[in-house]
Order: structure tokens, then sequence, then C-alpha cells
């Protein structure tokens, strides 16, 4: 910390861009510093952290954990006298730091250009589009070919429920094919990113003397599942609700997928797994969690969004990967929802054209879903990882949110 | 009056309008100087002490007093306000509406009426901290040195105790307010400023907390004719304050309240750091700072206070002031920048640097005259026929102030065409 700064004055402008446009407003008088309800006594934020962005101190600002104890209330910003937004200069550090730990970092910084968002959403819909053209001469096809002319199962001894199954469309090996391998580079590229950024904070930020260690991942992971500290944020106290909503839906629908797995290939269940009340355990009890967890989801991101434009503080701005995160969950949930409800209804109805509505509306979660996960180490869903992994190094120095 | 003579209307009798009123008599304009108060002399009157050189402000308010007593050309209107301006640059007609003093020039300021005067009044020359009698005098160097009935808290004739007493029958109850229209080569304005509503600090607990208190009530407390004789005080119990915290840019360069830098501030706290070192040697203090806005001599104000071991200098804004309701101690939060040291420092008194909001709301002006965004007057002499001087033109030092008053005097003379 006693070395100098060497000024940058491409990473000044890297954080303006990336959401802190008003940085170089600040004059350093440490309102922010004050009335942040969770910075601790000792080398307060976000005060320093302005300092340090106007000089391009980057390598301090990316291995900062305390990036990670703000959650952006913005009560700072709105009582900066200057109208600097170091709230949202905190979000843009957070962006640079994702972008810069991030493997491969090339992918991290189009990740968050906007020119590069349909670019990025065209790889899965091409995939997919190529994948479901080689059903086409298989002895059951399936594909393009499924699309075509829907398959309509009758209920039997293998299959309890019967009518159009998504199966027969996108068979499981394939998305497996798709989903295995991603899923394995994206905790590689996680692993390697929080690696990186560890590193750097052990480097940049070592516990100081004396300084005594506040447990670790398990405190971490506490706090995250009761919210603590984000519910103590001013302006945004109300932001807690939506971010609950979204955080929990997505837990419903990880516990939701996780079981299906285990159900098909520990306990040979086939899919889809029976909606009905005869079938609690290989079925109905998952579908409700996974249902309850997709309506969360929903309610929680369209909530999001409604703040986002009518109720967040004038002093808070969102920006792009704000914008695009929220709408990529949305459709998430919305087609998940969709797929489903237009399969059951293109199933009692008999009708191939529902069915391929169903069919449509299938393929585009699958998309979205794939957008999501392969970009997840490099978009804002990434401080889902960063955070913890942050928050858990803070806790190893003895930093921790300050407690009311 | 010469009838052939220019005639110059300069409305605000301050430190600023005093000077451009004399500086424009002497080089030979008719002047017309207009107080809406009972008595010139202006926010400088309500001073403790001038800095750099810490005297006193009777220094140049009497200077200027002596020049006035001597000069038939100034004409002073107290307790008079410009309500109309007509006309154009050369030709301005004004229109002077002057309420009743209810005391003639016959009072010789014995103050024997205050003895027998049964009502009181919160003493708005010393910001409440004291009251006066419905009759009083506004201040210790009040001119004219006559004394004035305030009428909404007078009783008026059913009392009339103060006519019975006065034996110069220098009192009329029954006065009625006056209006009268003045011509006009030129218009002056220095109707000066106004300290910034610490009220709307919701943050710094003024109006909540008795011992916040504004920089312009430090100095009623520190001046020698104040109402603690010079010393500060604790408005909840009296007591002399153990711990003073100076909260410097209260509201100023704010954009949620003023954007700009009120320019005396700076320098005001620290001359009252100094006055308080006098009055009280073992108190200890703090000026919590963003920048220390003094430049030239008044960095020797600054040197002073740094070498004081009592007195700290933080850096860091003071965002937060809570309040212990049982005993009224105070806490004010900040951060010491230079350490990254956010901490919570006791004082038994918070003052409040509080800046500057020019007088120009419902003012009339001459067409064209123009206000910035904050409301300070945009000075432009040559077109308007109307020059501007002191802190309604922007907010400074006295020094500056003079300065600029003798600036807008030879402005009006080249405007008048004198």
């Amino acid at each position: 910390m006693g070395d100098a700064i060497r000024p940058d004055a491409s990473f000044a402008r890297e954080v303006m861009a990336l959401g802190g446009e008003d940085l170089q407003k600040c004059y350093q008088c440490a309102t922010c510093a004050v009335v942040c309800p969770l910075a601790p006594d000792d080398r307060p934020y976000p005060r320093k952290e302005m300092v340090w962005a106007q000089w391009g101190a980057r390598d301090r600002l990316l291995a900062d954990p305390d990036l990670w104890l703000c959650y952006q209330c913005s009560d700072c910003s709105v009582q900066c006298p200057r109208g600097a937004r170091p709230g949202d200069v905190m979000a843009a550090l957070r962006k640079a730091a994702i972008a810069a730990w991030s493997v491969p970092s090339a992918l991290g910084r189009l990740a968050q250009n906007p020119s590069w968002f349909l670019i990025l959403l065209a790889v899965p819909a091409f995939l997919f589009a190529f994948l479901l053209g080689l059903g086409r001469g298989a002895e059951h096809p399936w594909g393009w070919a499924e699309f075509a002319q829907p398959t309509f199962e009758e209920p039997g001894p293998g299959n309890v429920v019967g009518g159009f199954i998504f199966h027969n469309f996108i068979p499981h090996k394939v998305i497996y094919s798709v989903f295995v391998p991603l899923t394995v580079l994206v905790l590689a590229s996680f692993a390697a990113g929080v690696t990186r950024m560890w590193a750097a904070m052990s480097r940049t930020f070592p516990a100081r003397e004396g300084a005594t260690p506040r447990g670790g991942l398990w405190e971490v992971l506490k706090d995250v599942l009761v919210h603590r500290h984000f519910d103590r944020c001013g302006e945004g106290a109300f932001r807690t609700w939506t971010h609950l909503g979204i955080f929990y839906g997505f837990a419903f629908l990880a516990v939701t997928t996780a079981a299906t797995i285990v159900l098909m290939y520990g306990f040979a269940a086939p899919p889809p797994l029976p909606f009905s009340p005869s079938h609690v355990v290989d079925g109905l009890l998952w579908k409700v969690i996974g249902n309850i967890g997709a309506l969360i989801l929903v309610i929680g991101t369209i909530w999001a969004i409604r703040r986002r434009m009518h109720a967040a503080p004038a002093d808070q701005r969102s920006h792009f990967g704000d914008w695009a995160f929220l709408a990529v969950i949305l459709i998430i949930a919305v087609t998940g929802l969709g797929s489903q409800v237009l399969r059951l209804w293109a199933t009692s109805a008999h009708s191939a054209p529902l069915a391929q509505v169903a069919y449509a509306t299938y393929y585009t979660h699958l998309v979205f879903v794939f957008y999501l996960i392969a970009y997840a180490p490099f978009c804002k869903l990434a401080h889902m990882v960063y955070r913890t992994a942050a928050l858990t190094y803070a806790r190893r120095i003895g930093r921790e949110p300050k407690t009311a | 009056m010469d009838p052939g003579r220019k005639t110059l209307v300069v409305i605000g009798g301050g430190m600023s309008g005093m000077t451009v009123a004399l500086e424009a008599a002497e080089a030979g304009m008719a002047v017309h100087l207009v107080e809406a108060g009972p008595s010139l002399g202006g926010r400088v009157a309500a001073l403790a002490r001038y800095f750099p050189k810490m005297c006193p402000p009777t220094c140049g308010i009497e200077i200027n007093y002596r020049r006035l007593r001597r000069n038939p050309d100034v004409v002073v209107h107290t307790l008079t306000r410009v309500t109309a301006v007509a006309g154009t640059p050369g030709a301005f007609e004004v229109t002077l509406r002057t309420e009743p003093r209810r005391v003639n020039g016959r009072c010789t300021a014995c103050g024997e009426c205050v003895a027998v005067c049964p009502v009181e009044r919160p003493d708005d020359f010393n910001h409440g901290l004291a009251k006066t009698r419905a009759i009083y005098l506004p201040h210790a160097m009040s001119y004219p040195m006559t004394y004035v009935i305030d009428g909404t808290s007078c009783k008026g004739a059913e009392c009339g105790e103060c006519v019975k007493t006065c034996r110069y029958g220098a009192i009329d109850l029954g006065e009625a307010a006056t209006t009268r229209t003045v011509h006009a080569h030129a218009i002056a304005v220095a109707t000066g400023w106004t300290p910034y509503d610490a009220t709307r600090l919701t943050n710094l607990g003024f109006g909540r907390f008795q011992n916040v208190v504004t920089n312009v009530m430090m100095e009623r407390m520190l001046a020698e004719d104040g109402p603690t004789g010079g010393k500060p005080v604790c408005p909840s119990d009296g007591r002399t304050p153990a711990r003073i915290a100076f909260v410097q840019c209260a509201g100023s360069r704010d954009r949620n309240h003023l954007p700009y830098c009120s320019a005396v501030c700076c320098g005001a706290s620290l001359k009252e750091a100094i006055i308080v070192r006098e009055a009280a040697p073992d108190c200890e203090m703090a000026i919590f700072y963003i920048d220390r806005r003094v430049m030239g001599r008044n960095e020797e104000v600054l040197a002073k206070v740094e070498a004081d071991p009592k007195t700290r200098l933080v850096r860091g804004k003071v965002a937060q002031v809570s309040e212990d309701p049982a005993t009224h101690a105070l806490r004010v939060t900040a951060e010491d920048t230079a350490t990254g040291t956010r901490s919570e420092w006791e004082a038994d008194l918070v003052v409040l640097a509080t800046g500057m909001v020019p007088n120009t709301e419902g003012l009339p002006l001459p067409s064209g005259c123009a206000l910035d965004e904050f409301g300070f007057v945009v000075p432009d002499g040559e077109t308007t026929g109307t020059v501007a001087a002191g802190c309604v033109v922007r907010p400074a030092v006295m020094t500056q102030c003079m300065q600029e008053a003798t600036g807008a005097a030879i402005q009006a003379l080249i405007t008048a065409g004198a």
C-alpha cells in the first residue's frame, strides 16, 4: 500500500465507460464513506476507491476485496455533494474486475460490450439449429424432422404421462453433449478466474498484522442465504426482495434440475416426470418446486426491472449489463414456464401446431440457458462466484461489513 | 441637492452598499442609500472580528459612518425597500416604501423606554440567541443611533408605556408607512446575502439538536457586544463547551444545496477557532474540511490554528451528526482521509459553516438586469445602468467586497455620465 501509484488514464476511462462516467467529479470529501451503512470504520469504502479510480490504480482496484463488500444501495450516490455517483463507480469496478479476472478475459470484455450481445447470442442459436438438423436420418427422427411432424405418444407402462414430449424433439443426449462440456468449461473458467483474483488479493491486500480472521466460506454462505448486510442498505432496501426472489428462484430451479437427473439416472424415471398425485416423490414434488422457483424468478425479475425503471434512486443508473442480465433471466423463466404449459396444452388438445409452438419455445429456452451458462463467468452473473470468493477472502483477513 | 447633478440609488446599506454610496458621492453624485433594516451595517456589523487582522468590525464601519455623517450628498433611507423600478438607464424612477420606525430623530438612545416595555421579541440580529423588547436598538453600532419599534410585537396605543416614559417626545406609535418615488440616473445593487437555511441540512441536526449552531450564530457569541459577551456557550444549558467541532462546507459546494463555494467560511471558522482559544484556553477543537480555502494573507490565520496543539484540522466532510438526548452531547462522524479512518468525534458544540445565498429574491431590478443560475446579480452597468457590489455578485471576503464596491462606484459614475 505504501508504493507509488502509477497513473493510468486508460483504466479510469474504462471505468467511466462501464458506468462510472461521473467519476472525475469526486473531490474526496468522504461523505460517501460516512453515509455507507456497510463500510468498516478502518479504511472505509468507497472514497478511497474513487481516488484510486481517478488515478487509474488498476492493479490495486481489481484486487480490492472492498468492491464486493458493497451492495450498491446508492446511499452514497444520493448524498454525494458532487453527483459523482460512487455507488455506480463501485459497480463499474466490479464489472472491470470480472472482465479482468475471467478466463479468457478477452471474452470478458466482449460480454460487457453491448454491440456483441446479439453475436454472442447467435452462437447457441446457430449451434442448436445445427444440432437439430442432425436428427433427420435417424431411426426415430428428432430435431427439425420431429418439429415438422410432432409425435404424440400414448400413455403406457414406460410412460405414465404420454403426449408430446420434448425428449422427442431434442434428445437428452444432445442436451448433455452441449451442456455437460459447457458446464465443465465454465466451472474451469470460474476456478481459474477466482484463483487469479485470490492470488492478486493476497499479494495486494494481505492480512494486516494482528487482524483476526472472521471465518470463511461457510460464514459467507450463511450470510448469502439470508441476504444479511444487503437489507441494511438504506436507499436500496427494497432491492433485497427482488434479489432474494431471483436468488431463490434460481436455487429452486437448481434443486429441481439436480433431482430430475438423480431420478432419471438413479431411479430410471422416464421423462417427463409424471405430474400426478399418485407420483409424489418421482414427479409431482419436483414439478411443484420447479414451478414455484420459476414463478419466484419471474416475479423477482419483473420487480427488479420495474424498480430499475421507476423506483431506483435518481443517482443510480442502469447499464447494458444490468438490463441484459435481467432480460435474459426473464426470457429463460418465461420460456421455461411457457414450454411446460404449451406442451401440456398441446397434449390435452392433441394439437400438432400447438406442439410446434411448444418446441419453438423450448428451443428459445435452451438458447438463452446456453447464453446464461456459457457467459456466466464474464457477465453480471459472475458476481455470484467472485463476490462469494471475495467475501471469503475479506473474512480471512478479518474484514467484514460494519455491523449495525 | 443640485438639480443638475446625477443621482444614484444604492440598494443595500451594508459595507458594500455604504462604500458604493460614499465613493460615488465623494466623486460628485447625489446618492439615495436604501436599507431595508432599521440600521446600516449589514452582516459585517454582526461579525465578531475580521480576519486576518482580527480587528473588530467597528473599524471599517465607524470610518464609513463618519464619512456618511460628513457628507450631505448621501440621503440614508432605513426601513426602506425598493418596491418598483421603472424607466431606462439615465432616467430611472425608483419607488421607495418606508416602514414606520415609530421613533423619530429626537431619540437620544437613552434606553429608558426599554425598561418599561413589557413585550419581548426574538432578537434577529443575534439569530434568536437573545431577546429584545418591542422597542429596541438594532445593535451597538446602529446608524442612525435611534431606537425602533417592532410593529408586529408592539401592543400599540393600548400600552403606550414607552410614550409616557420618553421625555424627548421621540415616540409616535401611530406613524404610518410612506411611499415616494425618486429619480435616478443609475442604480447600484448591494443587497448582500442571507445564511443558507441550515434546517435543510437534515443530516447535520440543526434545528433538532440545540447545540448545533451556525457560523453566524457563533460570530454573535464571540462578539464582545454579543449575547454571551464574547464566549462560546452551549445553548442547551449555557455551559462553556469543552469540545467544539467546526463543520465546513455545510451546504456549500453541494449540488443538493448550494453548488458553489461560499468563499468566506474557511477563514471564518479558522478565525472563530482563534477567538475561542482566547476565551477558552482548554477547549479542544476540530475543524472538518474538504479543502482549506484561505489564500494570501489569510494563510496566516490558518498557520496560527495549525500551531494550536488543541485544535485538529481533519480532512474529511462531516456527513452525520447525532445527539445524546439526555446530555445534549453531540457526535460528528467523518472519515479522516489522511489516515483512512472513519470515526465519531464527541463535541459539546457543533458549528456549521453555512454558506451565502444572494438576496435577490423578490428584488425589483431594472429590465435587462440578469441573475445567474444561483440568483447572483450579473453586473452589466453599461447596458442596464445598474451596477452591483458585494456578496450579491458572488461570495467574497470583505477586502474583495470593498475593492469591488469602489469599482462599482466608478462604473456608476461612467454609466450615469457624471
